[in-house]
């Protein structure tokens, strides 16, 4: 897709991280070191929750970057950076998950066999979660984090993706909808459901973070 | 667009409404017709508080602890080799073509060599193919000046002699 010169001056003028990218386009490192020191952590965050493994995320936090940095010279502002960024981001991740998912498709039925009383289910695992039979105590911060953790787990990866974009990056529609190459009532029609979802995830603990 | 005033007939399309408006993804108008529909719908107002709860959790999630200066440096790093391993394929492969441009350019500077040699050889050889083909006749001019007559001469022509291809021979 072309994209005019005006679009690119607008983006230009209006993102400070698209004027780092231009800078990076002609090959400054500083501003490209610069640029990984503000979005790393936000990059491995959404990775780590797209695919579950923190070493993995690190790793493909660094596949993102290089892929930025060879797309330096032929980088135009069609959108703020960010949006540009995620939809490397959300390419890495989906190539991911689905070597993931063929790596995976044998130990998955093994772990079920071997997993004996744990449950499959992500939500039937956040029910039984942090101790269930104990009686109601408030939950501390890390048990809170492990419940929330696997409520988003339990989305699908597309709910999953959108939630993190508006939720973290605090994403309008229209970019997550480009991030993710869908059209903007999809990802309004997503988003609801993910909202849903979750509610009904955490629905135990939306009482004063109790455990029942 | 949605009207919010109206009583949705699924429990999606207020999820959808009410997730929009948490995401401030409303225009004025439809913003200003949800919230007067939460003043008044106490299910509606439960429900947009549920939804907005459960979303607060999410600032529970765990997010990234990385040590910056070594993420970068690493990566740096990586991008450094990657560059350089390109470089080396990229100079690998200029030398390959531009080997195979050389080889190319002698291939072809042979082939007009040859091309030449065999054109000249041919321009060269072409008055003595004409005597060899007019041979038989060179061989008998003696006899063949004494002939007066063109009808003879016509018949020995028909019989192939003049191209060395008398009927005996054939």
């Amino acid at each position: 897709m072309s994209i005019s010169e005006s679009t690119a001056r607008r983006y230009e003028l209006q993102d400070p991280d698209v004027r780092l990218m231009l800078l990076v386009r002609d090959d400054d490192a500083a501003a490209f070191e610069e640029l990984m020191l503000r979005y790393q952590r936000r990059v491995v965050t959404v990775l780590e929750h797209l695919v579950g493994k923190r070493d993995l995320a690190e790793d493909l936090a660094q596949d993102v970057f290089m892929r930025v940095y060879r797309s330096r010279k032929s980088y135009v502002p069609g959108s703020r950076f960010s949006t540009w960024l995620f939809t490397i981001v959300n390419n890495v991740a989906s190539n991911a998950r689905r070597s993931l998912a063929r790596r995976k498709e044998v130990q998955v039925t093994n772990a079920a066999e071997q997993s004996g009383s744990q449950p499959a289910n992500p939500m039937e695992r956040i029910a039984t979660a942090a101790s269930g039979m104990m009686p109601t105590r408030q939950l501390d911060k890390s048990e809170m984090g492990s419940i929330v953790r696997q409520a988003v787990e339990s989305l699908n990866e597309r709910q999953r993706m959108a939630v993190l974009l508006s939720k973290f990056e605090e994403m309008s529609y229209a970019d997550i909808a480009e991030t993710m190459g869908m059209s903007v009532q999809a990802i309004k029609s997503l988003l609801s459901r993910a909202r849903a979802n979750l509610k009904e995830a955490l629905q135990p603990y939306l009482q004063e973070g109790t455990v029942p | 667009m949605t009207d919010p005033t109206a009583h949705p007939d699924t429990k999606t399309e207020v999820d959808e409404l009410l997730a929009a408006y948490l995401d401030n993804e409303l225009t004025e108008t439809e913003r200003s017709l949800v919230e007067t529909r939460l003043a008044e719908d106490e299910s509606f107002r439960s429900r947009l508080d549920e939804l907005d709860r459960a979303w607060d959790m999410l600032d529970a999630l765990p997010k990234a602890d990385l040590d910056d200066e070594k993420f970068v440096r690493t990566t740096v790093e990586m991008i450094t080799v990657a560059a350089s391993q390109e470089i080396q394929a990229y100079e690998q492969q200029r030398k390959r073509t531009a080997l195979a441009r050389q080889v190319g350019i002698a291939l072809g500077i042979v082939a007009l060599v040859g091309m030449g040699y065999m054109l000249t050889q041919w321009r060269l050889g072409r008055p003595d193919r004409v005597l060899v083909e007019n041979l038989p006749v060179i061989e008998n001019v003696d006899e063949l000046e004494r002939v007066d007559n063109i009808e003879f001469l016509e018949a020995l022509r028909k019989e192939g002699l003049f191209t060395g291809e008398t009927s005996d021979e054939s």
